[in-house]
C-alpha cells in the first residue's frame, strides 16, 4: 500500500470533514428524522392489511399449490417473476449486502452532499455545512438496493427498493402531486428494485427489477409508467444493472442471468443491440468519454472493455464487441503481487483518469490510470486500505468537486465512509511514477 | 370559397393532413392483416386433429387466404375497425374542451361515448357472427359472448373521462412494438375472459343442452379471447401509428440526396407502402413512401398546427426528443445560418415564444393577478391563505356557513329578459323548429331550477352542477400540455448553446427567454392562489394534474439555464430580470 502524500493527507482530511460519519461524529450527531411513517394511521393500516394478505396467501398456496403453480406459470410468460430478498443478496454490487452497515453510498452530482443507505434500509443525507444529517425512511422503503440524485432538482432523489421506487422531494419545501414529500413509483411485479437511472434533464427514470422480466421507464412527475423495455430472446430472468453513457445515448442493461443488451436512444426511436456476454454481468462502468463500457463478470477475475464498432458505410448497423482488458487474478504493484481476485464493484473517474476497484473478500481498493490509447490498457496507481482493522469495501464512488479535482468515497464494511480528494498534484506524481517505471 | 370549406381544411396544412390520412390507411391495413392472423388461430383451434396434420393445416389456409367467402364477409369487420380507428384519431387531436360544470361534461360528452359504445358493439357483435361462421357449435353464443366482450372492453377502457393522448416515452421498431402488443394483448385477453367464458357457458347449460359437446367450451372462450385481444391490439396499433415518429426538420431546404423537397403525393405513398410490405411486410422503416415523396415539415409548422391536439402534442415531443439527443445532427443545424445568412432558429423561435405569450395572457385571464406587495399582510390576506389558522391566531371562532336560499324562482340572466317579454306576449310562433327550441329552453330552465331547489340539497349531487373556481384556469392548463415538453426543449437548447452556437443565433434571444419563463412561472404561482380556501367557497377548489406538470418542468428548466449561465448573468441589461434571476439563482443554491 502507498499511503497518501502528506499534502494529499491534509487535504484529505479536508475532505472528510465534509461529510461526517457514524464513526467520526460519535453520538453528538444524530441523524434528524424528518419524516416518521409511524405517525401516519394510513401507513400502519397498510402495513397491518400487507402482513394479513401475506397470512391469507401463505394459507392458499398451502391448499391449492395447482391453482398457484397455474398462475405462476401465467405470470411469467408476462414476465413477471417472484423475486426474494435472497435474490437481491446477489443481485447487487454490494458484497454481504444483508449483513453491512452501509449498502450504498450516492454523492451529490453538484453538491458536496452524500446519501447513504444503511442496514436497516434509512437514507441519511449529509450536507456540506453545520446542518444535522437528515434521516428518510418509510414503511414500504424496505431491502433498499440503490439511490440516486435527481439531475437539475438539487434536492430530489430516487429509491430503489423491494415495493418498488420512491421518489423523495425537497424534503421540507416541496409538495408532490400526491400531497406529502414522498411517492411511490410501482407497477404490476416491478419489485425488488435494483437499479434506477436518471436521464440527462431528470425527465425520465429508467428502473431495473429482478420481478420482471422488462425494464421500465417512468415519468417521475406525473408518476405513471409509460414503456417497458423488451429483453431480447425472451429471456425471463430479471435485471440487476442499468448504466446510461455519459452523453445518453446508450443505455446498458445487464439480466441477473446471463445476458446484456445495449439500447440506442436516438431521436427517432430506441433501438436494441445484444451484446454477446457468456456470463453474468457482475458490475459495469461506463468510461467517462461514452467509448468504452468497462465489464466484469461473475465469479470470474477478468475485465473486460466493450466498445462500439461503427462502420464507414452507410446503413451498416454499429455492433458492441467486448473485448479482454486484464486479469485481475494477480496484479503487481509497488514491489509486490496483490491477489485480488474476482472484482465486485467498478467505478470511473468523471475525468477519465481514475478507476477504482472493489474485490470479494479484500481489504482494499484498487486505484488505476486509465490509459486511453489503441489498445486500452490499466496501469496500477494506488492502494486504499481501510483505517480500522478487519474492515474491507462495500462500496466505491467517485464524484467531482472542481473542474480539476475530485473525490473518492469508500464506505466500508464497519459503517465508516473516507473520502479521498484527489487533486491535479496527485494525478501528476502517480503519471510520473508509472512513466518512470511502467508497469510489468 | 373557403367559407364553405369544413375547418380543418383552412386550418391545418395540406401536407399534415395528407400525413395524418396516410398514417390511417396505414393502422387499417395493418388491423386488416391482423383479423387475417386471429381467424388463422381461430381455425388451428377448430380445426385441430392430432392424426391428419396436413389436412388441418390445409383446411386453416383454405378457409382464410384462399377463400372469396371469408374476404367477403370480413369486409363487414375491416368498416368496424376502419370507423373504430377514425373515432381513436378523433379523439387523439381533439382539443380539450372546457365545461363549467360536471353535468355540463356528462351531458355534452355522451354522444361521443354512445357512438363508441355502438360501434364496440357492432365490432364485437361481427366479430362473433364472423367466428360461428367457421365453427358449427357456436351459433348463438358465440353472439352474444362477441356482445358482451365489446361490452367489457368499453367499460374497461372507455367508461371513464376521456384520457389525454400519452405519448410513449421512448418508440421502439414496429416490428417489436407489434409483437410486444399482441403477446400481451393476448396474455391480457386470456386472463379477462376465463371467468365470462365459463359464466356464458353455465348460464346456456340451464336453457339448451349443448354441454354434449365439451369442446364448445373451449371455442367459445378462444372465439371471446381473440375478439378482446383484437380491440385491445387494434386500439394500440393506432396509437402506435399515431406516435410514429415525424418527418420533421428545422428548415425547408434541399433534401440529403440533392434534390429539392416538395409537397407530398398521397398516391406516391400508399404505392410504395404496398411496394414495401410485398417484399418486408415488418420493415424497420415504417416511413416508407414518405422519404421517398420528400416530405418534410418544418418545426414551426408542426407546433403551430392548433387545430390538432394530439398533432401538437406530438411534434412538441419530437422537438424535445431532437434537442435532447446529442447524436441527431438536427438540433445542430439550430445554431447555423443558412444560404441567405439567415438562421433558422427564428422562425422556430417565434412561434414557441407566441405560444408561450398567449398562455401567459390565457392564464391572466383567469387568475387573479396580485394588487399589492406580498411583503404586506393584512388580516385579510391571512385569512385568505389559511383562514382556520388565522382565527386561531386571533381568537376567533369558525363562521357558520350561511344556510342555502330556498327559492323556487331564480332569476337567470336570460330569463330575466324573457320574463320581462311574457307582458307582451309574442303570436304563437308558427315555425317548429323555433317553437322546439324553446320548449327545450324552457325545460332546461325548468330543470335547472327544480335540480338546484331539490336535488342539490345531496353534497354530491350539488357538485355535479357547481362550477370549480379553477374550471378556467384548469381547461387552459390542459390546452397548454405542449409546453411542459416544449419549455424543456427550449432550455436544452439554450444549454447546448453555451458549446455550439458559434454565430450566437440563440443566445440573442436569452433574455427574452428568462423573461418569458419568469412570467409563466408567475402565472402558475398566481393560479396556485385559486386553490386557497375563501369565505364565499366551501367546496375546495383543486387544480388539474397538467399544473403540477407545467410547475415542475418550467421550474426544472429555470434552475437548468440559471446553473448553465449563472457565470454569465451580469450581460442582462435589464435591472428588474437581472434581480428576478439573482434572487432566483440564490434560492435554488442555498437549499
Amino acid at each position: 500500500m502507498s499511503a497518501p502524500q502528506t499534502e494529499d493527507n491534509n487535504e484529505t482530511e479536508n475532505a472528510n470533514e465534509l461529510a461526517p460519519t457514524s464513526s467520526d461524529t460519535g453520538n453528538e450527531v444524530q441523524p434528524q428524522l424528518i419524516w416518521n411513517p409511524y405517525e401516519n394511521s394510513w401507513s400502519c393500516f397498510q402495513q397491518l392489511f400487507a402482513t394479513k394478505w401475506n397470512q391469507l396467501l401463505v394459507r392458499f398456496t398451502a391448499r391449492f399449490p395447482s391453482l398457484v403453480n397455474a398462475w405462476q406459470t401465467y405470470q411469467k410468460l408476462s414476465g413477471i417473476l417472484h423475486p426474494s430478498a435472497e435474490m437481491l443478496k446477489n443481485g447487487t454490487e454490494t458484497p454481504n449486502w444483508d449483513e453491512v452497515p452501509i449498502r450504498f453510498l450516492a454523492p451529490h452530482p453538484k453538491l458536496n452532499w452524500m446519501a447513504l443507505v444503511t442496514g436497516e434500509d434509512k437514507v441519511l443525507l449529509f450536507y456540506d455545512d453545520d446542518r444535522m444529517p437528515t434521516c428518510v425512511e418509510h414503511v414500504q422503503q424496505q431491502h433498499v438496493s440503490c439511490v440516486v440524485w435527481r439531475p437539475s432538482v438539487i434536492t430530489t432523489w430516487a429509491v430503489g427498493c423491494a415495493a418498488g421506487i420512491f421518489i423523495w422531494l425537497d424534503v421540507g419545501c416541496t409538495k408532490s402531486i400526491h400531497g406529502s414529500p414522498m411517492y411511490l413509483l410501482s407497477n404490476s411485479g416491478h419489485t425488488f428494485v435494483t437499479s434506477v437511472q436518471w436521464n440527462r434533464d431528470g425527465s425520465i427514470l429508467a428502473s431495473a427489477a429482478l420481478g420482471t422480466a422488462y425494464i421500465l421507464l417512468w415519468d417521475p412527475d406525473d408518476g405513471s409508467c409509460l414503456n417497458s423495455l423488451p429483453f431480447p430472446n425472451n429471456c425471463n430472468t430479471g435485471y440487476r444493472i442499468l448504466r446510461y453513457s455519459p452523453r445518453y445515448t446508450w443505455i446498458f442493461c445487464a439480466a441477473q442471468g446471463v445476458g446484456a443488451s445495449m439500447w440506442h436512444i436516438g431521436s427517432n426511436e430506441w433501438r436494441l443491440q445484444e451484446i454477446r456476454v457468456k456470463g453474468s454481468v457482475q458490475s459495469a462502468a461506463w468510461s467517462a468519454c461514452g467509448s468504452f463500457l468497462f465489464l466484469s463478470m461473475k465469479d470470474s477475475t477478468r475485465l473486460y472493455a466493450a466498445y462500439c464498432e461503427t462502420s464507414v458505410f452507410r446503413g451498416v448497423k454499429p455492433k458492441w464487441k467486448a473485448r479482454f482488458l486484464i486479469n485481475l487474478e494477480r496484479v503487481p504493484f509497488g514491489g509486490r503481487v496483490f491477489d485480488c481476485g474476482v472484482p465486485q464493484a467498478i467505478a470511473i473517474d468523471p475525468g477519465n483518469i481514475y478507476m477504482a476497484l472493489i474485490f470479494r473478500d479484500r481489504p482494499f481498493v484498487f486505484l488505476f490510470i486509465l490509459i486511453a490509447r489503441d489498445p486500452l490498457e490499466l496501469w496500477p496507481a494506488d492502494i486504499k486500505q481501510p483505517s480500522l482493522s478487519g474492515a474491507y469495501p462495500v462500496c466505491v464512488r467517485f464524484s467531482s468537486m472542481k473542474e480539476t479535482s475530485r473525490i473518492l468515497a469508500i464506505a466500508w464494511s464497519t459503517g465508516n465512509v473516507e473520502r479521498w480528494l484527489l487533486t491535479p498534484d496527485y494525478v501528476l506524481e502517480h503519471l510520473n511514477d508509472i512513466w518512470v517505471k511502467p508497469p510489468q | 370559397m373557403e367559407e364553405v370549406q369544413p375547418a380543418y381544411v383552412v386550418q391545418v396544412p395540406a401536407n399534415i393532413r395528407k400525413l395524418i390520412l396516410w398514417r390511417y390507411i396505414y393502422a387499417t391495413w395493418l388491423c386488416a392483416c391482423l383479423e387475417y392472423v386471429l381467424l388463422g388461430l381461430f381455425l388451428v383451434v377448430v380445426h385441430f386433429e392430432m392424426g391428419n396434420t396436413s389436412d388441418w393445416i390445409k383446411q386453416v389456409f383454405t378457409n382464410t387466404l384462399c377463400s372469396i367467402y371469408t374476404w367477403t364477409l370480413m369486409q363487414g369487420l375491416h368498416v368496424g375497425v376502419g370507423i373504430y380507428g377514425l373515432l381513436l384519431f378523433k379523439m387523439h387531436n381533439k382539443r380539450p374542451i372546457y365545461y363549467a360544470t360536471r353535468m355540463e361534461r356528462i351531458i355534452r360528452e355522451l354522444p361521443r361515448k354512445l357512438t363508441i359504445l355502438a360501434v364496440l358493439l357492432y365490432v364485437g357483435f361481427y366479430s362473433g357472427f364472423f367466428y360461428s361462421r367457421f365453427a358449427e357449435d357456436l351459433k348463438f353464443i358465440s353472439l352474444y359472448y362477441g356482445l358482451f366482450c365489446g361490452l367489457h372492453y368499453f367499460m374497461r377502457v372507455h367508461r371513464r373521462r376521456h384520457v389525454f393522448p400519452k405519448l410513449p416515452i421512448a418508440r421502439f421498431g414496429l416490428r417489436i412494438s407489434v409483437k410486444w402488443i399482441c403477446w400481451n394483448s393476448a396474455l391480457l385477453a386470456l386472463r379477462e375472459t376465463f371467468l365470462p367464458a365459463l359464466f356464458f357457458c353455465v348460464c346456456y347449460f340451464f336453457f339448451t343442452t349443448f354441454l354434449n359437446k365439451p369442446q364448445t367450451w373451449i371455442y367459445t372462450w378462444s372465439a371471446g379471447v381473440l375478439i378482446t385481444a383484437k380491440l385491445h391490439i387494434v386500439r394500440q396499433i393506432y396509437d402506435v401509428v399515431l406516435n410514429l415518429k415525424l418527418p420533421l426538420v428545422i428548415e425547408k431546404g434541399l433534401h440529403p440526396n440533392g434534390s429539392q423537397s416538395q409537397n407530398i403525393c398521397l398516391r406516391t405513398m400508399i404505392w410504395e407502402l404496398l411496394k414495401q410490405w410485398i417484399c418486408d411486410p415488418f420493415n424497420e422503416n415504417p416511413q416508407c413512401g414518405i422519404e421517398e415523396t420528400q416530405l418534410r415539415l418544418t418545426l414551426s409548422e408542426a407546433l403551430s398546427t392548433k387545430f390538432l391536439y394530439g398533432f401538437q402534442l406530438q411534434a412538441a415531443k419530437d422537438f424535445y426528443d431532437i434537442v435532447s439527443c446529442y447524436d441527431s445532427p438536427k438540433c445542430r443545424e439550430i445554431f447555423q445560418l443558412n444560404r441567405c445568412m439567415k438562421a433558422p432558429w427564428s422562425e422556430l423561435r417565434d412561434v414557441i415564444l407566441e405560444m408561450l405569450d398567449e398562455f401567459i395572457k390565457n392564464m391572466e385571464a383567469c387568475c387573479p393577478q396580485p394588487s399589492m406587495s406580498k411583503q404586506q399582510k393584512s388580516l385579510g390576506e391571512m385569512l385568505r391563505h389559511s383562514e382556520r389558522q388565522a382565527r386561531l391566531y386571533l381568537g376567533m371562532r369558525p363562521l357558520v356557513p350561511p344556510f342555502p336560499k330556498f327559492t323556487l324562482t331564480k332569476h337567470y340572466p336570460g330569463q330575466e329578459h324573457r320574463c320581462l317579454n311574457m307582458k307582451n306576449p309574442q303570436p304563437y310562433p308558427s315555425d317548429l323548429w323555433a317553437f322546439l327550441r324553446e320548449m327545450v329552453s324552457w325545460m332546461n330552465n325548468a330543470a335547472k331550477i327544480i335540480l338546484e331547489n331539490y336535488v342539490c340539497s345531496s353534497r354530491r349531487l350539488e357538485q355535479l352542477f357547481k362550477s370549480n373556481v379553477c374550471s378556467r384556469a384548469n381547461h387552459e392548463l390542459r390546452c397548454a400540455q405542449p409546453l411542459i415538453l416544449i419549455i424543456q426543449g427550449l432550455a436544452t437548447v439554450c444549454e447546448r448553446s453555451l458549446t455550439e452556437d458559434k454565430y450566437g443565433v440563440v443566445q440573442s434571444d436569452l433574455k427574452r427567454i428568462f423573461e418569458i419563463l419568469i412570467n409563466v412561472e408567475q402565472q402558475l404561482i398566481n393560479a396556485h392562489e385559486l386553490t386557497y380556501p375563501t369565505l364565499q367557497t366551501r367546496l375546495p377548489a383543486t387544480l388539474d394534474k397538467s399544473y403540477h406538470l407545467l410547475r415542475v418542468s418550467t421550474g426544472r428548466s429555470l434552475d437548468g439555464m440559471l446553473e448553465a449561465f449563472g457565470p454569465y448573468l451580469e450581460h442582462i441589461s435589464d435591472k428588474t430580470l437581472l434581480d428576478k434571476l439573482r434572487e432566483r439563482l440564490k434560492n435554488h443554491r442555498s437549499v
